[in-house]
């Protein structure tokens, strides 16, 4: 038990004294995390609030409703007017091309001139909509909204004009605009309190904590990075043999397990101490929800990190010199982790490579068990089948590993 | 086993796949000497070492280590044999001491023994102020010293020096050889010494094997080995003699055994001033023209040239 203390903490040693190591497996992952947490937050249900551009050459009574109900959408934020040396003036079509045009804003909406007119008489009303292609997410966005508010006065409107038809045909005596002021006053009560609603059910099963960026990018990229420990493993394992350090080791009374056990309990609890850093940070910096199971995120992360280690003697087993190694593992890192979901949520990808990402990266299943707990607040109980399948894999190639593995 | 005996080997062979390295050899080390292994590289130097320190097992014949068989007894053998690779087995980003103190654990030193030991150990090889420095950026000799520290911290009885001043200069060569005759003198150590360097052999070991292609082609002192090689040569530098040239030579009286090595006709002579006159009446008579003579005083290296029909240093050079 002394010597393997021996050699893990000669290896601790090595570690700690190798700054490149320690950037590498700990500021480089918080910095991607926190990157990848500003750059994507709007990709995992943290869609800020899109800037619309409303010019009103009408300025009608209805144009004024129109961009009020606008103002009320909580996804949109109404810019009507803009300031130009340190005085406001409404928007124009012109500005709001050239803000467009600079990519500055990604949608206007024109009302034009006689639109309320149009509206209250039943003709035919257009509001013309300036979009920035490039910008799909924010034009979608912009386009059901104002679809919505459109069909609301569209409904509105031939409600209307359909009630005012029918009641000039009686023998009521009162003026056609009495009419209509009269039924849209009534339908405006009545949108209050729409007759038609939709009530959203969430499947109690499916609803976990809050979902917010953090969730995707901690794990995923705490995965990818745990993985970086493989290739440390592997290359301490191939640099002994390379510079001739197991050669006077092996001739020590110390047995080749105690050796190779101290090296990958190093490679293990490096692993361990990346994964508790990162989803530390998550929490703390940027309040991320640990879940309900914290027990849960640290047998799945457990298991990670005997997966990151067992892999890292397999893949000493089977190249010969550190160039082979950092390769081999950069590869095997970087695609696992595209595959696996690491970088962006599997659901974003088509169901073959999710099928795919399942058969050859542990990063499909470590996701899925950091899913449960985190997205869907599930317990411990619910990952053991990803835990399980982490395991296997790992006692698999640690075996591979060991079998082969050659200290000449 | 002899008592005075520390290593015996019997017929040991070694063998990698269809590769020979060690091809049936037999020697004693007794215990208190530096025994040397003189040859070239891939001569089966570091294969007979890496047996005796129970790295490999033998293919076949037997070594027995202070009463212990290598096949049976490695754990035993292992506690008090010291071993200096050839290459730097050092961890160049951690401190002297961190290494040292690595080296110790796995020989089951702990504590206050440990760290004894590392400052004695750091005392003999001359590297207490730098106990803690990063090896990287120690001077090659500095890593030599630390080499051959790191394999003396348990106090081994027997060490085995594989090559010890493979790249270093001068200076910490010299500084190598004042800690290897310290720990044999004062430590009463005993060392098994292999080099491709006649003149570390010859100064540094009391008894010498000269070991090319796996087999011992001599043992002996480098004394006994030496005077068996008469009381010279005639080194004489031509520009036209031939290999047919030396069998006529060879018949010369006083003449032991003629070679051509590039250009150089050395004559190896019982009496070299007897042979001489005779040597330059047959190079006058065949024609062959002489560029310079010199009488040199026989070394391990010509007892190696004798032996093996090939200069020592040549053959490291070609095998290297």
């Amino acid at each position: 038990m002394m010597k393997l203390c021996a050699v893990f903490l000669k290896e601790l040693k090595i570690f700690f004294k190798d700054r490149g190591a320690i950037v590498q497996f700990f500021i480089v992952p918080i910095l991607v995390i926190t990157i990848a947490n500003f750059a994507m937050g709007r990709l995992y249900g943290g869609v800020g609030r899109i800037n619309l551009l409303v010019v009103d050459k009408d300025e009608s009574e209805l144009s004024r409703r129109l961009i009020a109900e606008i103002k009320d959408m909580k996804v949109l934020t109404v810019e009507d007017n803009y300031e130009k040396d340190g005085v406001k003036h409404l928007m124009t079509e012109e500005y709001a091309r050239n803000l467009i045009n600079k990519q500055k804003r990604s949608v206007a909406v024109i009302i034009p001139t006689g639109f309320g007119k149009k509206v209250r008489t039943g003709r035919k009303a257009e509001i013309k909509a300036i979009e920035n292609p490039l910008e799909e997410m924010s034009v979608a966005i912009s386009r059901g909204v104002m679809e919505v508010i459109v069909n609301r006065l569209s409904a509105n409107s031939i409600a209307v004009n359909l009630a005012v038809e029918e009641l000039s045909e009686t023998k009521i005596r009162v003026t056609r605009d009495y009419l209509i002021e009269k039924a849209m006053t009534k339908s405006r009560e009545l949108w209050k309190d729409p007759p038609v609603t939709i009530e959203n059910e969430s499947l109690s099963c499916l609803v976990g904590n809050k979902m917010d960026p953090m969730k995707q990018n901690v794990p995923g990229f705490a995965i990818m990075f745990a993985l970086f420990s493989l290739a440390w493993g592997s290359m301490s394992l191939i640099t002994e043999r390379e510079q001739g350090t197991f050669e006077r080791i092996l001739c020590a009374p110390i047995s080749k397990a105690q050796i190779l056990g101290g090296k990958l309990i190093t490679t293990f609890v490096i692993a361990c101490f990346q994964l508790l850093v990162f989803f530390t940070f998550g929490h703390f910096v940027f309040g991320m929800d640990p879940g309900n199971s914290i027990a849960g995120l640290v047998l799945i992360s457990i298991a990670v990190a005997l997966t990151a280690t067992s892999m890292g003697i397999f893949i000493a087993s089977i190249v010969r010199t550190p160039a082979q190694a950092g390769g081999l593992t950069s590869l095997i890192i970087i695609g696992m982790s595209a595959l696996g979901g690491s970088w962006w949520p599997s659901e974003f990808m088509p169901e073959y490579i999710r099928v795919l990402g399942h058969c050859v990266t542990i990063n499909a299943w470590a996701m899925d068990g950091y899913k449960d707990l985190l997205w869907y607040g599930r317990s411990m109980i619910d990952i053991l089948p990803e835990v399980g399948v982490l395991v296997g894999f790992a006692i698999f190639v640690f075996s591979i590993g060991v079998w082969r593995f050659s200290f000449e | 086993m002899k008592d005075d005996n520390i290593v015996e080997v019997r017929s040991l062979i070694k063998r990698y796949g269809d590769v020979t390295a060690v091809n049936s050899i037999t020697f004693d080390i007794r215990k208190g000497e530096i025994f040397g292994f003189l040859g070239p590289n891939g001569a089966g130097k570091t294969s007979t070492i890496s047996t005796i320190s129970c790295r490999r097992k033998p293919t076949a014949g037997t070594v027995v280590v202070n009463g212990f068989d290598v096949r049976k007894n490695a754990k035993q053998i292992r506690e008090f044999v010291g071993i200096v690779p050839q290459c730097l087995a050092l961890y160049p980003s951690i401190t002297v001491v961190d290494n040292l103190s690595f080296f110790g654990s796995v020989y089951g030193l702990s504590g206050g023994v440990l760290k004894k030991r590392i400052d004695e150990t750091l005392e003999i090889v001359g590297l207490s102020d730098r106990a803690n420095v990063i090896v990287e950026s120690l001077s090659g000799g500095m890593k030599r010293r630390l080499n051959l520290a790191c394999g003396l911290l348990h106090n081994p009885q027997l060490i085995l020096l594989d090559e010890p001043t493979v790249g270093v200069d001068l200076q910490s060569r010299n500084r190598i050889f004042e800690n290897i005759r310290r720990l044999n003198e004062e430590y009463g150590m005993t060392v098994l010494y292999t080099t491709h360097y006649m003149e570390e052999a010859e100064n540094l070991c009391q008894r010498v094997a000269i070991i090319d292609k796996g087999e011992i082609a001599a043992l002996d002192s480098p004394k006994n080995l030496i005077s068996e090689m008469g009381d010279g040569f005639i080194e004489i530098s031509v520009s036209n003699a031939s290999e047919k040239d030396l069998e006529d030579l060879n018949n010369l009286p006083h003449v032991n055994k003629s070679f051509l090595l590039g250009g150089k006709l050395k004559v190896q002579a019982g009496k070299t001033h007897k042979a001489l006159l005779g040597v330059l009446f047959f190079l006058n008579e065949k024609g062959i023209s002489l560029e310079s003579l010199q009488i040199k005083e026989p070394s391990l290296e010509d007892v190696f040239l004798k032996l093996t029909g090939k200069i020592l240093r040549d053959s490291c050079v070609q095998e290297n």
